[in-house]
């Protein structure tokens, strides 16, 4: 147990929120108390958007602890898959629910959806934090979109000069930018600026302002640009593995100019600097 | 001239009427337009409400001397820091016990650490005198009893804090309900005595009290005491001379306590506007056999005063649409202020709970088949609100800005609850909160 009188980072699922959020086409079911609602405001009031972040909770109460919980649950995943008609759906729990072991998850996969990407999130309240959470979202989002196209094992990794063969401008995905980040939309805007002038198209940039189709687009890319580590490391690391794609995360710039060298990338540490 | 209850009960104007209708008014024994009947219905769906623990924010503010301490998780201290909405650079007076692994895996580990926190916390802050340890969703999951960690930390801590214990769960209280729980943990404490004394209950601004206490002793009341105190440890008593008057409408369970311990529970509209404060004080005065013309010296110079300061936002309300989700249950008597002293319509009052005894006086004001929904669908609720169109919604912090895009405008219920809104000499500032809005979009209105 610990005494806290102020805390940087909330719970792990307001990270899934952040996910949820950032991107479009994609819908949370979040089993939870009344009270939890509060969460609400993060995006409404410090983010002010003009919507409220898509996220259905069961709130329930003492009275509906008294009975079928996991009813509760199924009910409120029906009406929110009807009403919202998401192109991906995350399923997961706050503290509280966690206690009571409904496995919103597992109920929502046995509701026979069909083809919507449904995933199930666990996400520990009494261990991990926010950014953790959000890690953890992204990861398993990303993961559960892009398991069809998963390279044969033994399928050798991509070439670094992939791009020259295909005739084409490099390009490479931004990874990690969320809201309630710090600065995101700026910084995606001023990195996609530079980038642009160094011959390097972006291909996604994700979550924020991502659909899930697009989250299938990032294979296309030849290397990910790991913006915000502490939302984007799991992923990075995942695509390295699974699809040998590159991962772009130093601040060095001589560091960042030899990786660009290695890439066969155009830019280096300054302008006019050739391939 | 005397001016008697009944003339502070009737509206301030009438609205405009057809000749069919003056011919039934003139016909009706009471003034006033036709009142009674709300309707009700439930709903029950995602509720998009505070849970309890975000009363400590102003419970904190009105005793200094205490400290509380909630239980729970992560979620608990995030949600706090949220609400309380403010960077803490001093030591709060509020903080949570963040449950971890270990605390879940066995509960004795769990009581070892809290005891260690208390210790700890009250070693580094010597000038607390009552310490609540507030009850989360996970630590009632888990069933710790707080209430015995608080016996146990009483005796270990005897003669510098007293240890007590509720409920803030989102499971077991909906928003203001909080306070409701922690003046039932007060209770216990206060003394039996059958002195007589009106005792003013629910959190009230300072100033406010103040000025509600210089009203009362001017009207010749005898003693007159609050619960909550300022000082938590000078707790009133209680007993069969107490008069009960409810300062807020949330409070069912701490009234219903009271009157078990003997107490008298005064009824009347709460202190809302020109006409419910008025009320309100004349209910206590009365309850203590004042006589009217001692009461009417005294009101009937505030009342005009009121009414003036009304008059300029009841020009902007009036005929203006009015739709209230449900939040703090404050929600029927701020209703029926806004269509009574400020001429508008109501569309629909939400609630989150009624209690049908303590909101008796004012459902008997609200105008007959006012649309009340207990409860809440949330999306089901939002859909009504865009197929009525509402000039105003009142509404919580989630949901304004959204609804603002959606071109509807909004009021944010939670200043209901953190501005001084009590009392004749706040009637004008409270209707100002309503006219605001609509005042705004005015001047950013473009021709």
């Amino acid at each position: 147990m610990e005494l806290t009188l102020w805390t940087y980072e909330g719970p792990p699922h307001v990270g899934a929120m952040r996910i949820a959020a950032s991107m479009e086409g994609v819908h949370y079911v979040l089993h939870a108390p009344q009270g939890d609602t509060y969460a609400d405001l993060l995006f409404t009031m410090i983010e002010r958007r003009g919507r409220r972040p898509p996220v259905t909770y069961t709130t329930f109460q003492a009275r509906d602890l008294g009975g079928d919980t996991a009813e509760l649950v199924k009910r409120s995943i029906a009406q929110a898959v009807e009403r919202f008609q998401p192109e991906a759906l995350l399923v997961g729990e706050s503290c509280t629910a966690e206690l009571i072991q409904d496995q919103p998850g597992a109920l929502a996969m046995g509701m026979g959806f069909g083809d919507l990407p449904i995933v199930s999130l666990e996400l520990p309240a009494y261990s991990k934090k926010e950014n953790w959470g959000a890690a953890e979202t992204f990861y398993q989002l990303v993961r559960s979109l892009l398991k069809n196209q998963l390279p044969a094992p033994g399928t050798p990794k991509p070439s670094p000069l992939l791009w020259k063969a295909e005739g084409r401008r490099p390009r490479v995905n931004l990874l990690g930018p969320t809201l309630l980040g710090f600065r995101c939309r700026d910084d995606v805007r001023e990195i996609t600026r530079l980038l642009a002038e160094r011959g390097i198209d972006v291909a996604v940039t994700a979550p924020l302002g991502a659909r899930p189709a697009d989250l299938m687009r990032i294979p296309t890319a030849d290397a990910n640009v790991c913006l915000y580590p502490e939302v984007a490391a799991s992923v990075c690391s995942w695509l390295e593995r699974s699809f040998g794609m590159a991962t772009i995360k130093s601040h060095d710039q001589d560091g960042a100019d030899r990786h660009r060298r290695h890439r066969g990338l155009p830019g280096g540490a300054g302008p006019g600097a050739g391939a | 001239m005397v001016l008697s209850p009944t003339t502070w009960s009737e509206p301030l104007a009438q609205p405009s009427q057809t000749e069919a209708a003056q011919n039934e008014e003139a016909q009706s024994t009471a003034a006033g337009p036709a009142t009674g009947q709300p309707e009700i219905r439930r709903e029950n769906g995602q509720r998009e409400v505070f849970c309890g623990l975000t009363s400590i924010v102003w419970l904190h503010r009105r005793m200094p001397d205490a400290f509380f301490l909630v239980v729970g998780s992560r979620t608990c201290a995030h949600l706090i820091q949220s609400a309380a909405g403010v960077m803490i650079f001093a030591e709060p007076r509020f903080g949570t016990a963040i449950l971890g692994e270990r605390d879940l895996a066995g509960l004795a580990d769990a009581n070892e650490e809290l005891d260690r926190l208390v210790a700890d916390l009250l070693e580094r802050r010597p000038e607390i005198r009552t310490l609540f340890l507030v009850g989360s969703c996970p630590s009632e999951v888990i069933k710790l009893d707080l209430a015995k960690a608080a016996e146990r930390l009483t005796h270990s801590h005897r003669g510098r804090v007293r240890v007590l214990n509720y409920s803030g769960s989102g499971i077991e209280t909906t928003f203001t309900q909080g306070e409701d729980q922690a003046l039932m943990a007060l209770l216990p404490l206060m003394p039996a005595s059958d002195e007589e004394q009106l005792l003013i209950v629910g959190t009230l601004a300072d100033g406010v009290e103040d000025r509600f206490m210089a009203l009362f002793a001017r009207m010749g009341l005898p003693v007159v005491r609050s619960l909550p105190p300022r000082r938590s440890t000078e707790l009133p008593p209680v007993g069969k001379g107490t008069r009960v008057l409810l300062a807020q409408p949330f409070l069912s369970a701490t009234a219903r306590a009271l009157v078990h311990r003997g107490a008298q529970l005064i009824e009347a509209p709460y202190p809302f506007g020109v006409e419910g404060s008025a009320a309100w004080m004349a209910a206590a005065a009365a309850a203590f056999g004042i006589q009217a013309e001692a009461v009417a010296t005294v009101l009937d110079p505030l009342v005009e005063r009121g009414r003036r300061a009304l008059a300029p936002h009841r020009e902007r309300l009036e005929g203006k649409r009015l739709f209230l989700l449900p939040d703090s249950q404050m929600e029927i008597p701020l209703a029926r202020f806004l269509s009574r002293e400020c001429g508008m319509e109501l569309v629909e009052v939400g609630v989150p709970y009624l209690d049908r005894q303590l909101m008796a006086a004012e459902l008997a004001l609200l105008p007959a088949g006012t649309p009340i929904c207990e409860g809440q669908d949330v999306e089901r609720q939002l859909e009504r609100v865009r197929s009525e169109r509402p000039d105003l919604v009142v509404c919580g912090l989630g949901l304004a800005n959204p609804l603002e895009a959606e071109g509807i405008a909004t009021k944010w219920s939670i200043e209901l609850v953190f501005s001084p809104i009590h009392g004749c000499d706040q009637a004008g500032d409270l209707a100002e909160l309503f006219a605001r809005p609509l005042h705004r979009r005015g001047l950013l209105a473009f021709s």
